[in-house]
């Protein structure tokens, strides 16, 4: 099961030194699993955790999450 | 697996081990037995079990977790997936609710008037529906639910939600 909401995520952790998935779930405030079942497009977060995402990578919000109107 | 899902397995396998153990006694003591010295040696039994058990699986899911813990043990997405297993837990405990009502007055339509025996006694099933075992019926429909909760949410968090 996945969501329409598509993301950049996994490009933009590498674009950042290479950031593991635990380093930014713990500055986002939430846990590993959950980066991982965002990143793969199995979980949409909430507002407010994409906005933490995106200020994390010091980007907009547009630049990480994308809606794919398709699925 | 996160700390979320590592304590709904051990709940549900706890809830399996203790419910499937203490209803399968009860349901088999028989009438006059079920209130008795009987019940409360069980009880004692299971609630040690239960806290050995508690206290291992904890021990062991610790030891399994070897990698970096998360900073916070309760994100969006566990409360999310807590309050769809609740939804789920309801559900049943209402399909289980009305069965029991259905059942219960199916039962005491077969029962003996005076006594309250039923007239399916066996040897291996004898109930006398009196306040106890509807009380262990009503018990058994809210372990069931708890089972659905938990069971729900180890569902959601395989499944990747």
């Amino acid at each position: 099961m996945s969501t329409a909401v598509r993301n950049d995520i996994r490009r933009l952790r590498f674009e950042h030194n290479e950031m593991t998935q635990q380093e930014l779930a713990d500055q986002v405030g939430a846990t590993r699993q959950t980066i991982i079942a965002v990143e793969s497009a199995k979980y949409a977060p909430s507002l407010e955790l994409a906005f933490r995402i995106a200020h994390v990578f010091d980007v907009g919000i547009e630049q990480v999450f994308r809606y794919d109107a398709k699925k | 697996m996160s700390k979320q899902e590592r304590t709904s397995w051990a709940l549900l396998i706890l809830n399996l081990i203790v419910g499937l153990w203490y209803f399968s006694a009860v349901f088999t003591m028989g009438p006059g037995l079920i209130m008795g010295p009987q019940l409360g040696s069980l009880i004692a039994r299971i609630v040690i079990v239960a806290i050995v058990i508690g206290i291992a699986g904890q021990i062991v899911m610790n030891c399994l977790v070897t990698k970096q813990r998360d900073a916070v043990d309760l994100d969006e997405r566990d409360r999310l997936i807590g309050l769809k297993a609740f939804r789920n837990g309801y559900l049943a405990l209402g399909i289980a609710v009305v069965i029991l009502m259905v059942g219960l007055f199916v039962l005491t339509r077969l029962a003996h008037p005076a006594t309250g025996e039923l007239a399916i006694d066996t040897n291996e099933f004898a109930f006398k529906l009196d306040t106890t075992f509807i009380a262990n019926l009503l018990l058994c429909a809210l372990v069931m639910t708890e089972v659905v909760v938990q069971t729900s949410k180890v569902f959601y968090y395989r499944r990747g939600y």
